[in-house]
């Protein structure tokens, strides 16, 4: 029996997407389930065909790994008759991003990778499996991050519309207060996977001006640094001490008082690192959410100290220029053409 | 001085994706297929402890043991029940009793994943809400009439959509009446 692959939409007559029990129902075979651990859902694996059927948290087909011998086709050429290097290469053609390691390669553009933990130097390397898997697939089987695994760090900032039918006056702090009075939402900060959340009403007014200073020193002096952060507001006392290069942030932080003493939780996980870039566009949607204001005000009538955040608020509105991942438009909608061979 | 209980739902702005077309049968099937893994999510506020509730996973996992429970609790006077909440961090179990336009849940949260047991731990130590009736459902249903605004009229199908329909109104029928009372 052969097994053609149709890119991120079937493979034989295993069809990405489908239920486990249609799975099951196209399959001649009964399976042997697997769990690999708690509440994770299981794999069925057929052994006398060499099929390892993988779902994910929906309970829908999202992979499936072949052993050898079976003859998966790929564009009528069968991939296990090809050695690793052979195979790689091939398909190193389609995907200049295919991404290799000590035992494996995988191509996430073409939805397929292949493990041969046995490379050897001479080039001629067997493949013991093949992986075919369809978009999305490492996305939804991750789910929220494990922060024993990876640091995390997002923001969700809801569409704000502040009450603009005012006429601003007194210092800046005074300004986003009156902005925000009415408004019963909060922005959730996402740190490593535990969601903080800080009130529009209640304490974005009174941390605004340190996030600004935070976000601009970062940009003024952009290859290195180090500084030490307070958040202070009705929900949150927090400190934050952070070191940067480049690429890199690095935060380690205290939490001192947020709801429900969720500050224990917070310190437990206290410490995250990241791309400098990622952690700086997470704060765009709250920038573009206090826009309004700074065009509103009447700069004449500012205090200096108000007047010079005002210029680094500008200043981090133009070169802050992408998204958090929240909002980024390829992943509400990622279209992308696919190579034709 | 007692701490007030309270339970608030904070809805997020997902986009669905709209060019998708959904042939299935079941409510909870469609909600991974129109929503992506990286959107904004609700928020369920337990005595003011965020708890991410996603469109996507946490819809398709327990729309079904909401609409019965609010369902229950807008065509009974009183009563009790019983519910396990599915999240990627929590499973949470509910034990509900109401009356006299008030409900009371006690709830467990255990984790899923080791990695959250401290979070478990703030939760179960806030683990009981009494709250009005009225305004506990008036926050499922504020979810669920956002929702069904966001598929009706998408390439879903209309019958599909019909359960949710059916709790939106039962729920508003309700709070109508209770109001008036």
């Amino acid at each position: 029996m052969s097994w053609e692959i149709d890119l991120f939409k079937s493979v034989g007559s295993v069809e990405f997407g489908r239920k486990r029990e249609d799975i099951r129902y196209r399959i001649a075979e009964d399976p042997v389930v697997y769990a690999q651990s708690e509440a994770v859902i299981p794999h069925d694996t057929y052994e006398e065909q060499g099929l390892f059927v993988m779902y994910d948290k929906y309970n829908r087909c999202a992979a499936v790994e072949f052993m050898k011998p079976i003859n998966l086709l790929w564009k009528g050429l069968d991939l296990f008759n090809m050695g690793f290097e052979q195979l790689r290469d091939y398909f190193l053609k389609l995907d200049p991003y295919l991404a290799e390691s000590e035992k494996d390669f995988t191509s996430f553009y073409l939805g397929i990778s292949a493990f041969a933990p046995d490379k050897n130097p001479t080039g001629t390397t067997k493949i013991e499996s093949i992986t075919v898997f369809r978009e999305n697939h490492f996305n939804q089987k991750i789910g929220i991050c494990d922060p024993e695994i990876f640091s995390t760090f997002m923001i969700q900032c809801p569409e704000n519309i502040g009450n603009l039918n005012l006429v601003f006056s007194g210092t800046l702090t005074e300004m986003w207060e009156m902005y925000f009075s009415k408004n019963t939402e909060n922005v959730i900060l996402l740190w490593n996977s535990h969601p903080v959340a800080l009130s529009f009403k209640d304490d974005i007014p009174l941390l605004i001006d340190a996030i600004i200073r935070m976000l601009d020193t970062m940009i003024k002096s952009p290859t290195s640094g180090k500084l030490e952060v307070t958040l202070s507001a009705k929900n949150i006392e927090s400190r934050w001490f952070i070191t940067y290069d480049d690429k890199r942030i690095g935060i380690r932080s205290e939490w001192i008082k947020l709801p429900g003493k969720m500050e224990t939780t917070l310190n437990h996980w206290s410490y995250l690192t990241m791309l400098k870039n990622e952690f700086l566009w997470e704060w765009r949607t709250l920038l573009e959410v206090l826009k309004p204001v700074t065009t509103k005000v009447d700069r004449m009538m500012l205090r200096t100290d108000d007047l010079q955040l005002l210029s680094a608020f500008d200043r981090l509105y133009g070169k802050i220029d992408r998204t958090g991942r929240f909002y980024r438009t390829e992943s509400r909608g990622l279209k992308r053409g696919l190579p034709s061979n | 001085m007692k701490n007030k209980q309270t339970f608030h739902i904070q809805p997020g702005n997902p986009q669905p994706d709209f060019e998708k077309d959904f042939a299935g049968d079941s409510l909870s099937e469609l909600f991974p297929l129109m929503f992506r893994e990286n959107e904004e999510s609700a928020y369920l506020f337990w005595n003011g402890i965020p708890i991410r509730f996603h469109y996507a996973y946490e819809l398709y996992k327990n729309i079904e043991g909401l609409l019965n429970l609010c369902n229950a609790l807008a065509n009974q006077d009183e009563g009790n029940i019983e519910i396990l909440l599915v999240t990627e961090q929590f499973f949470m179990e509910w034990k509900g009793r109401w009356g006299n336009d008030e409900i009371e849940i006690r709830a467990k949260f255990s984790s899923v994943r080791s990695s959250f047991d401290q979070y478990a731990k703030c939760l179960n130590a806030l683990g009981t809400i009494r709250v009005s009736q009225v305004d506990f459902l008036e926050e499922w249903n504020r979810l669920f009439k956002q929702v069904h605004e966001l598929l009706s009229g998408q390439k879903v199908e209309n019958h599909v959509l019909v359960p949710l329909q059916e709790t939106i109104i039962m729920v508003e029928h309700f709070t109508t009446k209770m109001m008036k009372a």
